[in-house]
Protein backbone atom coordinates (compact mmCIF):
# COMPACT_ATOMS: atom_id res chain seq x y z
CA UNK A 1 0.00 0.00 0.00
CA UNK A 2 2.83 2.39 1.20
CA UNK A 3 4.82 1.72 -1.93
CA UNK A 4 1.78 1.79 -4.27
CA UNK A 5 0.81 5.20 -2.80
CA UNK A 6 4.35 6.11 -3.46
CA UNK A 7 4.65 4.85 -6.85
CA UNK A 8 1.04 6.76 -7.75
CA UNK A 9 2.56 9.83 -6.64
CA UNK A 10 5.40 9.80 -8.41
CA UNK A 11 3.99 8.79 -11.92
CA UNK A 12 1.77 11.66 -11.41
CA UNK A 13 4.51 13.93 -10.91
CA UNK A 14 6.09 12.97 -14.11
CA UNK A 15 2.79 13.13 -16.00
CA UNK A 16 2.18 16.71 -14.78
CA UNK A 17 5.74 18.02 -15.67
CA UNK A 18 4.70 16.98 -19.05
CA UNK A 19 2.14 19.45 -18.84
CA UNK A 20 2.94 22.87 -19.69
CA UNK A 21 2.42 25.08 -16.78
CA UNK A 22 0.18 27.67 -17.97
CA UNK A 23 -2.41 24.73 -18.35
CA UNK A 24 -1.11 23.41 -14.78
CA UNK A 25 -2.01 26.93 -12.87
CA UNK A 26 -5.20 27.18 -15.81
CA UNK A 27 -6.74 23.46 -14.21
CA UNK A 28 -5.67 25.17 -10.55
CA UNK A 29 -7.98 27.80 -11.18
CA UNK A 30 -10.85 26.18 -12.46
CA UNK A 31 -10.25 23.43 -9.93
CA UNK A 32 -10.87 26.36 -6.95
CA UNK A 33 -13.58 28.03 -8.94
CA UNK A 34 -15.39 24.57 -9.61
CA UNK A 35 -14.69 23.58 -5.80
CA UNK A 36 -16.10 27.13 -4.82
CA UNK A 37 -19.25 27.01 -6.89
CA UNK A 38 -19.91 23.45 -5.54
CA UNK A 39 -20.19 24.65 -2.19
CA UNK A 40 -21.99 27.73 -2.71
CA UNK A 41 -24.56 26.21 -3.73
CA UNK A 42 -24.68 23.55 -1.54
CA UNK A 43 -24.75 26.21 1.13
CA UNK A 44 -27.42 27.88 -0.63
CA UNK A 45 -29.92 25.21 -0.80
CA UNK A 46 -29.27 24.65 2.71
CA UNK A 47 -29.56 28.61 3.88
CA UNK A 48 -31.77 30.31 0.68
CA UNK A 49 -31.06 33.76 2.14
CA UNK A 50 -27.31 33.67 2.58
CA UNK A 51 -25.53 35.62 -0.15
CA UNK A 52 -22.82 34.37 -1.40
CA UNK A 53 -20.51 37.11 0.38
CA UNK A 54 -22.04 35.61 3.74
CA UNK A 55 -21.32 32.04 2.79
CA UNK A 56 -17.79 32.89 2.39
CA UNK A 57 -16.90 34.62 5.37
CA UNK A 58 -18.86 31.68 7.38
CA UNK A 59 -16.86 29.22 5.26
CA UNK A 60 -13.14 31.02 6.33
CA UNK A 61 -14.53 31.44 9.72
CA UNK A 62 -15.50 27.56 10.17
CA UNK A 63 -12.00 27.02 9.02
CA UNK A 64 -9.91 29.10 11.42
CA UNK A 65 -6.92 30.90 10.79
CA UNK A 66 -5.26 28.33 8.89
CA UNK B 1 -25.10 20.91 -11.69
CA UNK B 2 -22.28 23.22 -11.08
CA UNK B 3 -20.23 24.61 -14.38
CA UNK B 4 -17.15 26.99 -15.21
CA UNK B 5 -19.46 28.99 -17.21
CA UNK B 6 -17.91 31.35 -19.97
CA UNK B 7 -15.56 30.39 -22.35
CA UNK B 8 -11.64 30.92 -20.11
CA UNK B 9 -10.91 30.38 -16.63
CA UNK B 10 -9.40 33.78 -16.94
CA UNK B 11 -13.36 35.37 -16.43
CA UNK B 12 -13.43 33.19 -12.65
CA UNK B 13 -13.89 35.66 -9.68
CA UNK B 14 -10.87 33.68 -8.10
CA UNK B 15 -8.37 34.24 -11.20
CA UNK B 16 -9.36 37.90 -11.70
CA UNK B 17 -9.11 38.15 -7.29
CA UNK B 18 -5.48 36.96 -8.06
CA UNK B 19 -4.41 39.02 -10.42
CA UNK B 20 -5.84 42.08 -8.32
CA UNK B 21 -3.98 40.21 -5.55
CA UNK B 22 -0.46 40.88 -6.97
CA UNK B 23 -1.00 44.15 -8.22
CA UNK B 24 -1.70 45.03 -4.68
CA UNK B 25 1.20 44.07 -3.87
CA UNK B 26 3.60 44.77 -6.35
CA UNK B 27 2.28 48.41 -5.89
CA UNK B 28 3.11 48.00 -2.13
CA UNK B 29 6.64 46.69 -2.85
CA UNK B 30 7.44 49.70 -5.71
CA UNK B 31 6.05 52.54 -4.35
CA UNK B 32 6.40 52.12 -0.54
CA UNK B 33 9.47 49.64 -0.94
CA UNK B 34 7.02 46.49 0.97
CA UNK B 35 8.25 43.63 -0.46
CA UNK B 36 6.28 40.66 -0.41
CA UNK B 37 6.40 36.63 -1.58
CA UNK B 38 3.50 34.15 -2.15
CA UNK B 39 3.54 31.27 0.01
CA UNK B 40 1.29 28.33 0.70
CA UNK B 41 -1.52 26.41 -1.59
CA UNK B 42 -1.38 29.26 -4.48
CA UNK B 43 2.00 27.56 -5.19
CA UNK B 44 0.77 24.22 -5.08
CA UNK B 45 0.39 23.80 -8.87
CA UNK B 46 3.84 24.97 -9.55
CA UNK B 47 5.43 23.27 -7.10
CA UNK B 48 4.12 20.65 -5.94
CA UNK B 49 0.32 18.60 -6.64
CA UNK B 50 -2.46 21.46 -7.06
CA UNK B 51 -5.03 21.25 -5.12
CA UNK B 52 -8.18 23.34 -3.82
CA UNK B 53 -8.04 26.32 -2.26
CA UNK B 54 -9.80 29.08 -1.32
CA UNK B 55 -7.33 31.87 -0.05
CA UNK B 56 -3.97 33.31 -0.76
CA UNK B 57 -1.49 33.56 1.66
CA UNK B 58 1.49 36.14 1.35
CA UNK B 59 4.46 36.87 3.41
CA UNK B 60 5.34 40.67 3.48
CA UNK B 61 8.67 42.53 5.13
CA UNK B 62 6.15 45.24 6.99
CA UNK B 63 7.10 46.89 9.66
CA UNK B 64 4.25 47.12 12.51
CA UNK B 65 4.10 51.06 12.22
CA UNK B 66 1.16 53.57 12.48
CA UNK B 67 2.70 54.98 9.12
CA UNK B 68 2.95 51.55 7.07
CA UNK B 69 -0.74 50.79 8.85
CA UNK B 70 -2.04 53.91 6.61
CA UNK B 71 -0.30 53.12 3.33
CA UNK B 72 -2.00 49.77 3.63
CA UNK B 73 -5.33 50.99 4.73
CA UNK B 74 -5.06 53.36 1.72
CA UNK B 75 -3.51 51.25 -0.68
CA UNK B 76 -6.29 48.55 0.31
CA UNK B 77 -9.27 51.46 -0.03
CA UNK B 78 -7.77 52.56 -3.32
CA UNK B 79 -7.88 49.14 -5.31
CA UNK B 80 -11.36 48.57 -3.41
CA UNK B 81 -10.12 45.64 -1.41
CA UNK B 82 -12.18 45.04 1.86
CA UNK B 83 -11.60 44.52 5.58
CA UNK B 84 -13.85 41.21 7.32
CA UNK B 85 -15.39 43.91 9.71
CA UNK B 86 -13.23 47.16 9.40
CA UNK B 87 -9.71 48.74 8.89
CA UNK B 88 -9.51 49.43 12.55
CA UNK B 89 -10.68 45.80 13.79
CA UNK B 90 -7.96 44.44 10.66
CA UNK B 91 -4.88 46.52 12.96
CA UNK B 92 -6.47 46.28 16.47
CA UNK B 93 -3.72 42.68 17.11
CA UNK B 94 -1.64 43.23 14.07
CA UNK B 95 1.62 43.92 16.05
CA UNK B 96 1.27 40.82 18.53
CA UNK B 97 -0.37 38.44 15.61
CA UNK B 98 1.83 39.05 13.31
CA UNK B 99 -1.05 39.08 10.50
CA UNK B 100 -3.76 40.36 8.93
CA UNK B 101 -6.47 39.26 7.02
CA UNK B 102 -9.19 40.88 4.09
CA UNK B 103 -10.95 40.49 1.31
CA UNK B 104 -10.67 40.72 -2.28
CA UNK B 105 -12.70 43.55 -3.59
CA UNK B 106 -15.74 40.40 -4.35
CA UNK B 107 -15.52 39.49 -0.72
CA UNK B 108 -15.18 35.56 -1.83
CA UNK B 109 -11.30 35.63 -1.48
CA UNK B 110 -9.72 35.61 1.32
CA UNK B 111 -5.76 36.83 1.60
CA UNK B 112 -3.59 36.29 4.71
CA UNK B 113 -0.88 38.34 5.33
CA UNK B 114 1.70 36.97 7.16
CA UNK B 115 4.44 39.46 8.51
CA UNK B 116 8.28 39.32 8.85
CA UNK B 117 10.15 40.23 11.23
CA UNK B 118 13.51 40.53 9.95
CA UNK B 119 14.89 41.98 13.32
CA UNK B 120 14.03 39.14 15.71
CA UNK B 121 16.02 36.86 17.41
CA UNK B 122 14.01 34.31 19.24
CA UNK B 123 14.23 30.92 19.01
CA UNK B 124 10.30 30.19 17.13
CA UNK B 125 11.31 28.29 14.38
CA UNK B 126 8.11 29.67 12.30
CA UNK B 127 9.93 33.13 12.86
CA UNK B 128 13.05 31.76 12.02
CA UNK B 129 11.59 30.00 8.80
CA UNK B 130 10.02 33.46 7.35
CA UNK B 131 13.51 34.86 7.58
CA UNK B 132 15.66 32.59 5.88
CA UNK B 133 12.70 31.70 3.05
CA UNK B 134 11.79 35.26 2.92
CA UNK B 135 15.78 36.36 0.97
CA UNK B 136 15.86 33.49 -1.36
CA UNK B 137 12.51 34.45 -3.34
CA UNK B 138 12.39 34.04 -6.53
CA UNK B 139 10.31 35.43 -9.44
CA UNK B 140 7.74 33.59 -11.28
CA UNK B 141 5.05 34.03 -13.83
CA UNK B 142 1.51 32.68 -13.21
CA UNK B 143 -0.49 32.84 -16.47
CA UNK B 144 1.24 35.93 -17.42
CA UNK B 145 1.34 37.81 -13.81
CA UNK B 146 4.80 38.10 -12.60
CA UNK B 147 5.14 38.07 -8.81
CA UNK B 148 7.50 37.10 -6.15
CA UNK B 149 7.38 33.65 -4.48
CA UNK B 150 8.91 31.30 -2.28
CA UNK B 151 11.97 29.56 -3.66
CA UNK B 152 11.52 25.65 -3.98
CA UNK B 153 13.45 24.47 -1.35
CA UNK B 154 12.17 26.85 0.64
CA UNK B 155 8.59 25.67 -0.14
CA UNK B 156 9.44 22.03 1.16
CA UNK B 157 11.09 23.26 4.51
CA UNK B 158 8.27 25.66 5.26
CA UNK B 159 5.90 22.94 4.80
CA UNK B 160 7.84 20.72 7.01
CA UNK B 161 8.36 23.51 9.63
CA UNK B 162 4.27 23.82 9.72
CA UNK B 163 4.05 19.68 9.97
CA UNK B 164 0.92 19.05 8.85
CA UNK B 165 -0.30 16.21 7.22
CA UNK B 166 -1.07 18.19 3.99
CA UNK B 167 2.05 20.28 4.57
CA UNK B 168 3.98 16.99 4.49
CA UNK B 169 1.61 15.78 1.23
CA UNK B 170 3.05 19.23 -0.47
CA UNK B 171 6.38 18.84 0.80
CA UNK B 172 6.59 15.31 -0.48
CA UNK B 173 5.23 16.32 -4.19
CA UNK B 174 7.64 18.98 -4.56
CA UNK B 175 10.42 16.98 -3.08
CA UNK B 176 9.31 14.17 -5.96
CA UNK B 177 8.33 16.56 -8.54
CA UNK B 178 11.81 18.13 -8.73
CA UNK B 179 14.02 16.34 -6.98
CA UNK B 180 17.15 16.21 -9.73
CA UNK B 181 17.10 19.82 -9.87
CA UNK B 182 16.57 21.12 -5.91
CA UNK B 183 19.40 21.88 -4.02
CA UNK B 184 19.47 19.00 -1.60
CA UNK B 185 22.36 20.72 0.75
CA UNK B 186 20.69 23.51 1.12
CA UNK B 187 17.68 21.88 2.77
CA UNK B 188 20.13 19.45 4.67
CA UNK B 189 21.93 22.28 6.04
CA UNK B 190 18.38 24.08 6.72
CA UNK B 191 16.81 20.91 7.96
CA UNK B 192 19.16 21.13 10.68
CA UNK B 193 18.79 24.60 11.54
CA UNK B 194 14.78 24.35 11.45
CA UNK B 195 14.59 21.20 13.59
CA UNK B 196 12.74 19.47 11.13
CA UNK B 197 15.52 16.53 10.53
CA UNK B 198 13.67 13.53 11.29
CA UNK B 199 10.59 15.15 8.78
CA UNK B 200 13.28 15.81 6.15
CA UNK B 201 14.43 12.07 6.03
CA UNK B 202 10.91 10.86 5.75
CA UNK B 203 10.68 13.03 2.85
CA UNK B 204 14.03 11.70 1.55
CA UNK B 205 13.18 8.34 2.23
CA UNK B 206 9.75 9.39 0.26
CA UNK B 207 7.93 7.97 3.29
CA UNK B 208 3.94 9.09 2.58
CA UNK B 209 1.88 10.78 4.04
CA UNK B 210 -0.48 8.34 6.04
CA UNK B 211 3.17 6.52 7.68
CA UNK B 212 4.60 9.85 8.69
CA UNK B 213 1.41 11.29 10.41
CA UNK B 214 -0.52 7.97 11.73
CA UNK B 215 -3.79 8.45 12.70
CA UNK B 216 -4.05 11.99 10.59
Amino acid sequence: MTERTITDLQVKMKAVSTIPQDMQTQIFFDMCEFGRRLYMQTEQERFPNKNKVTIMRDYYLARGNH
Amino acid sequence: MVTIEGDHFMSTPFFQAFVEIITLFEELESNHNLPYMLIGGILTPIYAESRQTQDVDVLAHIQVNENNKNVLINTFEKLKFQPVLSWRDTFLDWKSLKYIQFFDRTGLVKIDLILLDPSYKGKNIREKMKILTFYNRVRISIQGTDCWATSKEDFILSKLVYGGYQDYKDALACWIRYNQELDTKYLERNAINLQIEQEFKYILQMIPADKAFPGE
